[in-house]
């Protein structure tokens, strides 16, 4: 959110009353979106493969899919630059077996149906043999529902945004809100 | 705030913190031109660069790269939750603050003006007689010098000031206050609340008592106040003014009276003492910028440094008449180093109350005050004290096991489940083992010897710890909850950010280093009264208590200027 739409919400939880030096606090500058035009962590073919992912878990419908909105950019960016070096080298390991278990089912030529059929199965039907790609998969799963739901066109036009909300109700009915999330 | 070279004061306060802005602002409300001295850049209310970002705005879902953790935030950082995108411009550089560690101590700390007091907790409990009597009662340490009774109307007169939201429960461990309303308990907690109550009648989960205005009263909350809007927020630092800060409260009422001048960048290196007067004169500082050092002197010092500051500066202060620190003749500055601990609690997932929601973000949990060691029929045969909890309950992401695709999309807008997670918070006895300490023979880039910890946790904690957990998970299951995992990772002392007692008050000047009053035995023109005065840790989050005895310790030394006793 930048300035000008801070005090608009503010104006409108006020009745529009801003007095100037509420006005002169927010003076700050913008942070830089992160660079999303380099790989930090996958190479291209391993990348085209987690966008893939992400929209088998997030397809495109009447609201946008997970690539819609750069998810596969922020996972990369994630374990690539930011999560310790631990993980990064943990999820390198389960990653390849990940890779591995796709290509062995063909994974990238099927239908969709049956594409969403297989990660079903490896999320579900747990054995020793794909636990590793299990984890990798669900830590992709996760990542991919987590970043998706933080995006500013996700969280202003499909959840409930509600920047500055005023008062704190304790108990309202999900029917309140169209049973929809808070977007933060 | 001015910034002038004046060099002569009627009083100084060092560090602008919680308790600094506090002793600042009573000091200049008396009459007295104060100094402030604080040693990390200006920030005035409003300078809160990522309070109107969304999670979108910030970069890398609001996660500090590794390779900028790795180069400047490496203790820092120990602690998981802590250096973020949107709060490190209030959190030191490893780099730039170097300090070490005989075993591993988590100081966690921000210099600026206004501290730790723009990134704390808030939350706001008074301590009680079941505190104060409890040294004593066990022949732990020594005894506090005061009573409930001692500070009472002084927690009366400094929460009216702050404004703090919370629920009247008439629990001895956790006296009740001056309460603005409270943040209600959403559904989810209330049913905890309930389900709990009825099982372990003991154990009260209440609306956690935080310093955020839910009422706002211009003529009482004064400085740069507003009523909370429920953003949470605040340690970004609030441009609403909402929660008690230095900027939003203190300092802006000291400004008014035209007595305050505040002075950034400035590094107290020490107190300087004089023989002859028996009392202090004023302090040596750097000037961080331009590196020169200046002697300014007053008439009363209050030392509001932080713990550790201020203890490292009583330390550095040698003289003839005191080798080892000034007003340490006791022995105890440094020792008797204390925090809480965590790293322990439970979470849970509650399938149930499905229809029910929240609106707004409010700024606080539930809180579970201390219930056990509270009286004989809560006594325990393992450990001394006790441990309160935090928590909240929240609805999740919608995310059902093995559902992807078109599915998914059909639900993952909605509210998920309820989770219910709740950390706990152990006291730390006073052991005359754990200390700081002083590394003459290695220097900092100011020449100020650096600041050393050998402090740990011991049996009582592991036991108490142990207790905890169990508690945890048994009023997680009172509710119903079912996936519950609980955790027990004993944290470093500091990580709780309640680092206390290293200067601590206490009846006899052979044991303490502090009086009843704050003011040191041994030097009566210097007060102490950040959290290195405690006596003990109780479990309560102490800053209210650094504010009240704050207040009540500069109308003492008012008191005594007025006698012309100082």
């Amino acid at each position: 959110m930048n300035r000008r739409e801070m005090l608009k919400y503010t104006a409108l939880l006020t009745g529009g009353a801003v007095s100037t030096s509420f006005a002169s606090v927010f003076l700050s500058g913008c942070s830089r979106p992160e660079d999303v035009s380099e790989l930090h962590f996958f190479d291209p073919d391993q990348f085209e493969l987690v966008a893939l992912l992400a929209d088998t878990i997030l397809p495109r419908t009447d609201s946008p899919s997970a690539t819609d909105v750069n998810v596969h950019y922020t996972i990369d960016s994630m374990i690539g630059l930011v999560f310790d070096i631990d993980f990064k080298n943990n999820f390198r390991e389960q990653w390849a077996e990940l890779e591995r278990h796709l290509a062995g089912h063909n994974f990238r030529q099927l239908d969709q149906p049956d594409q969403v059929e297989l990660l079903r199965e490896l999320e579900l039907n747990r054995n020793s043999e794909t636990e590793n790609a299990r984890l990798a998969y669900m830590e992709l799963k996760q990542q991919t529902i987590a970043y998706y739901l933080t995006t500013e066109e996700i969280g202003k036009e499909h959840l409930n945004y509600l920047p500055v909300p005023g008062d704190y109700e304790p108990c309202i009915s999900v029917d309140d809100v169209d049973n929809r999330a808070w977007a933060i | 705030m001015n910034i002038s070279d004046q060099t002569e004061f009627d009083a100084i306060v060092v560090g602008s913190g919680i308790s600094g802005g506090y002793a600042a602002m009573e000091l200049c409300t008396k009459g007295y031109k104060t100094l402030v001295l604080e040693r990390g850049r200006m920030v005035n209310h409003g300078d809160y660069p990522t309070a109107e970002k969304d999670i979108w705005d910030l970069p890398y879902q609001n996660r500090v790269p590794r390779k900028e953790i790795e180069k400047h935030y490496k203790k820092q950082n120990r602690l998981a939750w802590w250096v973020r995108q949107d709060n490190k411009h209030w959190v030191n550089k490893d780099d730039e603050y170097p300090y070490d560690e005989d075993v591993r101590f988590d100081w966690i700390r921000g210099h600026h003006v206004g501290g730790r007091s723009l990134m704390w907790g808030r939350h706001c409990y008074r301590f009680s007689d079941i505190d104060f009597e409890a040294n004593k009662k066990e022949g732990v340490a020594i005894d506090w010098p005061i009573r409930y009774a001692d500070i009472e109307p002084w927690y009366d007169y400094v929460e009216t000031f702050v404004g703090i939201s919370g629920q009247a429960e008439g629990l001895k461990q956790v006296p009740d206050g001056k309460f603005l309303k409270p943040f209600p308990l959403n559904c989810a907690e209330q049913h905890l609340r309930e389900s709990v109550a009825e099982k372990f009648p003991e154990r009260v989960v209440t609306p956690g008592r935080v310093a955020n205005l839910t009422e706002y009263d211009p003529e009482v909350h004064k400085g740069h106040r507003g009523r909370c809007v429920a953003r949470n927020r605040c340690w970004r630092g609030c441009p609403f003014g909402a929660y008690f800060s230095s900027q939003s409260a203190t300092l802006p009422v000291a400004e008014e009276t035209g007595n305050l001048t505040i002075r950034p960048h400035s590094i107290v290196k020490e107190i300087v003492y004089d023989a002859d007067t028996g009392k202090a004169t004023g302090v040596r500082l750097i000037d961080a910028e331009t590196r020169e050092e200046l002697e300014i002197s007053a008439r009363i010092i209050f030392c509001n440094a932080s713990t550790v500051g201020t203890t490292a500066i009583l330390l550095n202060s040698r003289s003839e008449t005191f080798p080892y620190g000034l007003g340490n003749k006791s022995g105890e500055l440094g020792h008797n180093m204390m925090d809480h601990h965590y790293g322990m609690g439970a979470t849970g997932i509650l399938y149930d109350l499905e229809d029910s929601y929240y609106s707004g973000r409010k700024p606080v949990g539930f809180y579970i005050p201390r219930f056990t060691n509270i009286d004989e029929e809560t006594k325990r045969d393992d450990y001394l004290r006790g441990f309160g909890y935090q928590g909240n309950a929240r609805r999740i992401n919608n995310v059902p096991e093995g559902v992807i695709g078109q599915d998914l999309k059909d639900v993952v807008f909605q509210p998920g489940a309820w989770h219910i997670g709740m950390t706990c918070f152990g006291e730390l006895l006073p052991y005359h083992e754990n200390r700081m300490y002083l590394n003459f023979n290695k220097t900092d880039q100011y020449g100020i010897p650096i600041i050393t910890f050998d402090a740990k946790l011991r049996e009582n904690e592991e036991k108490l710890r142990e207790h905890g957990v169990q508690c945890a998970v048994e009023m997680l299951e009172a509710a119903g909850c079912v996936n519950i995992t609980s955790s027990n990772d004993a944290t470093a002392v500091g990580a709780c950010i309640h680092e206390m007692g290293t200067a601590r008050m206490g009846h006899d000047p052979d044991t303490s280093v502090l009086n009843r009053w704050n003011q040191m035995h041994e030097v009566p023109n210097v007060f102490v009264s950040d959290g290195s005065c405690m006596t003990s840790a109780g479990t309560q989050n102490p800053s209210i208590t650094y504010m009240t005895l704050t207040a009540r310790a500069v109308d003492f030394a008012h008191n005594q200027v007025v006698d012309g006793k100082l």
